[in-house]
Order: C-alpha cells, then structure tokens, then sequence
C-alpha cells in the first residue's frame, strides 16, 4: 500500500458527500450518509446486498440526484446534471453491471463520448486507437487489440478496458462498484496492482466491495459509524 | 461451412473483411448475376442490370433512414404508409400550380415532422417504436383513403417526373441511392452523432452514462428516417405520370427486409447502410431472376423471407462464436 498522506495534514478530500439520503418509491436506499475521498487513498465501501451502495456511487457519479444532502467536489458544492457533468469535474465510475458496447472496438469504447475529432466533426479514428493503446500499455494490458470488438473479450479483459476509460477522462476520482465480483484470483491481483498504481498517481478512490478480505489488501480508509450509517 | 473460428481468431481487421455482412452480400449478388445470366443471358444485360437497380432505388434510399432507426435498437413500420402519403401530397402540390421545386421539397419537410413526433412518442413518452410506429401505420393509411378516396392523381405537370430524369444516362433515382449511401455511410462511420446511433442500440444505459442525450438522439434518428423516407417517396411519385394514392402493398416490409438482410442487427447496435443499399439492389435482382427463369412471382414473398432467416441465424451463430472466442 502507499504511503498514508503526509502525516497530521491529510490531504483535503477532492470528493465529500455530507449527509446524503436518496429514497425509490417504497425503499429508503440511503439514509443521511457521509463519505470524504482523498487524493492517494482508497476508501473502502462495505454493506450487505441492497444496502444502497450502489444508489451512492450513483450520486457520485451524476446518475441520480440526491433527495437531500450535499455532494461537494474540490470544497465547492455542486448539483450534478447528469453522468457526463460528474465526468468533467474528474470523477470517473466502474459501474457493477460493465457498462459496455460489445458490438464496438476496445478503442472505440474507450473514447465513446469524448473522441478526438479532426476537422468537419469527423472522429480522429488514428488518435483514438494510438491513444487507447498508450492507455492499455499504462495498465500492463498491452494484450488488448484496441480493434477488437469488446463483445469478444473476457470479463478481466472488458474491466481493463472499463479502466482504461477512467485513465482516458483523467479522473482524478475513480469509484469502483465490485469491480472483482466476476473476476478470477488471477485477474483481481491484477486489478489490486492497478488499483495500487493509481492510487500512487494521486487519484482517489472508493472501492466497494462484500470481500473483506480484499477491503483489508486494499483499503487505507474504511467506514466508521462516524462515516456511514451502516 | 467454413471454420469460422479459426478466422475469428484472426487479425480483426481481416475477420471483419471476410466475415462481413456486405460481402456476402456482394458475392450473392454476382453469383446470382453469373448463375442466372448463364441460363438467360439477356438478365446480364445492361438494360436489365439498369432497371433492376432502378425498381429498388427508392427502397434504398427509404432502407437507409431505416438502417438508422434500427441501428439504435428501434423500428419504424409505418413509413411505406409515410412513403404513400408524400407521394400524394406531393402530387397535389404540383397540380395545385406551386413551383415544382417546392412541389418536391414541402413533402420531405413534412416527412421529417411526422416521423419526428413519431420520435417523440418513442423518446419522450416511452412508447415502444414498435407500437407507436403501428398506429401512425394506420393513421396515415386511412387518412390517405379518407382524403383521397383512392382517386389517382392525374394531369400532373410536365416538369413534374424527377425520377425520370437521367444524368450521364444514369436514371436519378440511381444517382440518389449511390450519393445518398455513400454520404450517409460515411457519416455513419465517422461523426459523433452517427456513433452515438450504434451506442445506444448497442446499450442505451451505457450510452447515456457516457453522457449521449439518449432520447434527443431518437428524435434525431427518426427525424433523418423521415428525411430519407421522404427523399425516396419524391422518387416513388415522380416515376410515372399518375400517382396511386394507395399504399404500396409490402412497402415498409421490403424496406425492413433491405435492412435486416443489409446486416442490421434487428437488436440494434450493429450494421451499416452500405450493406442496406446491397441489399435492396439484390432484393430487386431476385425479383428480376424470378422472371428471367420463369418462376412464378409468388414465390418472391416467400424467397425475401428465407433471406430474412438465414441472415438473422447467420448473425446468431456469428455472435455465439464471438463469446466462445472469449
Ligand atoms: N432505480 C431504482 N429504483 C427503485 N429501487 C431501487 C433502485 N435502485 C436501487 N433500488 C433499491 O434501493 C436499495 C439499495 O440498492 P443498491 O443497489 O444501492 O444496493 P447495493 O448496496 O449496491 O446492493 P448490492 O450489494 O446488491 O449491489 C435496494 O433496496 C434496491 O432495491
Ligand atoms: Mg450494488
């Protein structure tokens, strides 16, 4: 694991959800929860199926807004429009389910949304495929055809490209949803090394998972009473 | 059959080029050429060759908008009933004594507005394509008898016969399908929005996470559905010096069948408008071949069918080989 941040001044959190509550009709998914995310630290999410875990990375990630509560990144608050908002300000999310477009190349996923482009709005198919191969090389992923059709890779492989497209928005927040539900012992080593890695780059970020046992190899925060209402 | 998965695992760019849809289609259709004009050779000649892309010119241009719609994971089965109601509304325009010009031109702008609130339905109040796209199927058939009483249309301008012009001896219709697929391949091929079609078809959660607006995009793809199903009804009026103001029987049917066996994937996500375009034209070519081996035409129906079947379990058995590769 990486070195705590400097000692007595942690850093300032760049993501803080204070007292967030999100209800479904009939459900009460999220009831007044807190969380802090630093620059460099993971911050493990633990809670039992239907807990609401994934209503919070949600939030986070702009898909829902919450119903009361404040979600402040950078110390500013702010009301998220939507996933593509949350994705400028830096905050990048794996969801549970890989949200993914298997009839698509693994460079055309990766920049889905956010190609570069060459002039009369054609997409820069050349920089999309060089680039999306820096970013697989960065993850020691340099197996990936980035002209493959993501449809026909594995499940470890489909979650190399989901990070690659975290690397390729720069997120400075990374928000893992059991990234290793359906991974091999193999495969989740490699995303512990990946997750350290980034975690070394500065970037923060929240780690859900039900593995304890992957929580305590990886986590350098985890919540309290005092943080969540879990 | 071939041992598709040793090709699969091969380099993707040379699986793609020869397990692609628009390929077979290309072979087809020049087996269907070669076998055909063996046994009569007038099938292969120009004049054949010219009018049997001519009678399926305008399905191509309407199968192109209907490629779109497809791509994103929707359908659009009232646009024959779109296509029958333009040409009408085209022919009363020209007769009326408006410019010719305008004559053409108001019938595809009001194409793009029925079947962008057809979007609407679609994006907005969650109707299912499918569903919404059958009542304005009704809608505009019967309004069309209502309005009309299926009188035809006659007396039309001199001026009026776009698609019988020729350019460089090409008839337009013709020049449309070959400019109209190539423009609109490319764009599909390239451009943001045109990508953000097969996003959404392929997974419309994703694409919106990805911060694609999901539903203006729907409107989108049926407003361009109109504009091309309005480009090729100015080319199914203008062809003769009357217009029928009843439905083309099978008309949005053969344009579904263009696509689907164009490779568009009827679950959305996959396909292209080249591959629509092959398909018309060999749609067309059977229909001719039918003829020229004295087959009854009833069988035609029948033939556009097995077609249908046979590209949607060959594309089945394509994607259950690429999860096995996996
Ligand atoms: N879109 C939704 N509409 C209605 N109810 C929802 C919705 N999303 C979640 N819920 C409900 O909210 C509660 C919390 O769900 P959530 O998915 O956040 O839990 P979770 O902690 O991620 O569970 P798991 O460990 O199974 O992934 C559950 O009771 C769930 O049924
Ligand atoms: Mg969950």
């Amino acid at each position: 694991m990486q070195a705590a941040p400097a000692s007595g001044a942690a850093a300032a959190p760049v993501v803080r959800l204070a007292e967030v509550s999100k209800s479904f009709p009939g459900v009460k998914a999220l009831a007044g929860v807190s969380l802090e995310l630093r620059p460099g630290e993971v911050h493990a999410l633990l809670g039992e199926n239907g807990a609401g875990k994934s209503t919070l990375i949600k939030i986070l990630s702009g898909v829902y807004a919450p119903d009361a509560g404040q979600v402040e990144i950078d110390g500013q608050a702010v009301a998220l429009q939507g996933p593509a908002h949350a994705q400028r300000l830096g905050v990048a999310t794996i969801h549970q389910e890989l949200l993914q477009f298997p009839d698509l190349t693994v460079a055309e996923n990766i920049f889905l949304g956010h190609a570069p482009m060459r002039r009369w709005g054609r997409i820069d198919w050349e920089t999309s495929r060089r680039r999306a191969a820096e970013l697989l090389a960065q993850l020691g992923a340099s197996d990936i055809s980035v002209d493959a059709v993501v449809g026909s890779l594995s499940v470890g492989n489909r979650q190399r490209v989901e990070i690659a497209k975290a690397l390729a928005l720069d997120a400075r927040v990374l928000v893992m949803d059991e990234p290793t539900a359906a991974l091999t012992a193999h495969d989740a080593e490699r995303l512990f090394a990946t997750v350290r890695m980034l975690c070394g780059r500065g970037v923060a970020i929240a780690y859900i998972s039900h593995r304890l046992s992957e929580i305590f190899e990886l986590a350098d925060r985890w919540p309290t009473p005092t943080t969540t209402s879990w | 059959m071939p041992d598709f998965g040793a090709l699969l695992r091969g380099r993707p760019r040379l699986r793609a080029a020869v397990l692609s849809q628009e390929a077979v289609l290309l072979l087809a259709l020049l087996a269907l050429l070669l076998v055909v004009g063996l046994i009569n050779e007038r099938y292969v000649a120009e004049r054949n060759l010219m009018s049997i892309a001519l009678a399926h010119a305008y399905i191509a241009v309407a199968a192109i908008g209907m490629s779109m719609v497809i791509i994103t994971g929707n359908i659009d089965i009232s646009v024959g009933s779109l296509i029958g109601v333009l040409a009408a509304v085209c022919g009363t325009l020209a007769n009326m004594g408006l410019p010719i010009g305008l004559a053409w031109l108001l019938p595809i702008l009001l194409a793009i507005v029925i079947s962008g609130s057809l979007g609407v339905l679609v994006a907005y109040c969650r109707i299912p394509s499918i569903v919404a796209s059958l009542g304005y199927l009704s809608i505009l058939k019967g309004g069309l008898i209502i309005w009309t009483g299926g009188a035809w249309i006659t007396d039309l301008p001199e001026n009026f016969g776009l698609a019988l012009q020729r350019w460089g001896g090409v008839p337009a219709p013709i020049w449309a399908m070959l400019i109209l697929t190539a423009l609109a391949a490319y764009w599909m091929r390239n451009s943001r929005t045109g990508r953000a079609f097969y996003a959404i078809g392929g997974n419309a959660e994703a694409a919106r996470l990805a911060g694609i607006p999901t539903q203006r995009m729907v409107v989108l793809v049926f407003m361009l559905n109109g504009l091309f199903a309005g480009i090729a009804g100015i080319l199914f009026a203008t062809q003769l010096k009357v217009i029928q103001t009843t439905v083309p029987p099978y008309l949005e049917l053969t344009i579904i069948t263009a696509a689907v066996v164009g490779g568009v994937s009827i679950l959305g996500g996959t396909g292209t408008v080249i591959g629509s375009t092959l398909a018309a034209v060999l749609l067309a070519a059977i229909g001719s071949a039918l003829i020229f081996i004295d087959v009854s035409p009833f069988w035609l129906r029948a033939t556009y069918g097995t077609l249908i079947l046979v590209t949607v379990l060959f594309d089945l058995h394509r994607r259950r080989l690429q999860q096995r590769a996996s």
